[in-house]
């Protein structure tokens, strides 16, 4: 059996790089991403007696990083929603493209649990288990809300066309 | 198929979170079915569109800070907790041992009262009666023997 300090440096190295882009991107400042990532990191060490009995390595790192960002914005009162940031930061090419932009403001526009569970399938490829064991909520809750955050985002898009036409 | 069955199924097709084997009998319902296709193809426009948002841009990778600095952060935290609890027990300890002297002090401010007349009786009775008539000393024995008597009889 691998060691605690070797187990933690394996998931280290396995994840911190997308845990890092994912808190980035909800983040104001690349420093705050990286201080936030060692907190979760930090509070990985904390918790390495219940290492052995994580099922899902990934699931419980995001589940830990978001808990570590809820808890940044939370002390700093920062009355956006974490996803607003990085949308509305979002650099100059993305909206060159019209499709592109209106897509951009309908995620921005949907409530803040379906973009969250949406933002976790399609930006961090996280299975339907992995989404229900980060959020705490039960799989067909998932399912529901992507499907749900789908729709209103393709009834979003299809507005345009169907006044044009 | 029914409309809500078939919709649950595109979407979690769009989605990329069916099952292979749904997914090819999905495949050949919709080769029969144009409506349906043209629903699964916008389904799926929306869910890569939505993708292309989501992952640009890209946040440059940084490593900030290596696994086993924030290993000795946690043990320096634990030591540096243990320490502060050494100094609280310490400076717990140090005011109770000032505290003590104190009431030693007081014991000795105010002695215990003599207690000869509690320990032999007939020793203290020839004595009182070979002291002088004024004596304090018998006075003395004799105040102590009346309140020894009244303590026996309560």
């Amino acid at each position: 059996m691998q060691s605690e300090p070797g187990a933690i440096e394996q998931l280290y190295r396995q994840h911190s790089g997308e845990l890092y882009s994912y808190l980035a991107r909800r983040c104001p400042d690349n420093a705050t991403a990286g201080d936030l990532l060692q907190e979760t990191f930090l509070q990985v060490v904390r918790q390495t007696d219940q290492l052995p009995t994580v099922t899902m390595p990934r699931a419980w790192l995001f589940g830990i990083a978001r808990h570590m960002l809820a808890r940044h914005y939370r002390r700093q009162r920062d009355p956006l929603p974490v996803a607003q940031t990085w949308y509305e930061s979002a650099p100059e090419p993305v909206a060159k493209d019209d499709r592109l932009a209106a897509m951009r403001e309908a995620i921005r526009t949907l409530p803040a649990e379906l973009r969250d569970t949406l933002e976790l399938r399609l930006e961090q490829e996280l299975s339907y288990e992995e989404i229900a064991h980060v959020l705490d909520v039960p799989i067909g809750t998932v399912r529901s809300r992507l499907h749900n955050a789908v729709r209103q985002l393709r009834g979003t898009m299809t507005k345009p066309e169907e006044t044009n036409s | 198929m029914k409309p809500d069955i078939l919709e649950r199924l595109l979407m979690d097709r769009a989605l990329g979170s069916l099952n292979p084997d749904a997914e090819v009998l999905l495949t050949d319902y919709l080769a029969n079915d144009l409506a349906a296709a043209m629903q699964a193809r916008e389904l799926q426009e929306t869910v890569q569109l939505a993708t292309e948002v989501m992952r640009n841009p890209a946040p440059a990778i940084e490593t900030p800070t290596q696994i086993h600095q924030l290993v000795w952060r946690h043990r320096t935290e634990r030591v540096l907790a243990l320490a502060a609890s050494f100094v609280i027990g310490v400076g717990l300890t140090a005011l109770l041992i000032h505290a003590n002297p104190h009431q030693e002090n007081v014991a000795l401010v105010n002695p215990p009262p003599p207690t000869i007349a509690k320990i032999q009786p007939a020793l203290v009775k020839n004595k009182i009666e070979s002291l002088p008539f004024w004596s304090n000393q018998r006075i003395y024995l004799l105040a102590s023997a009346a309140a020894n008597s009244k303590e026996n009889v309560q």
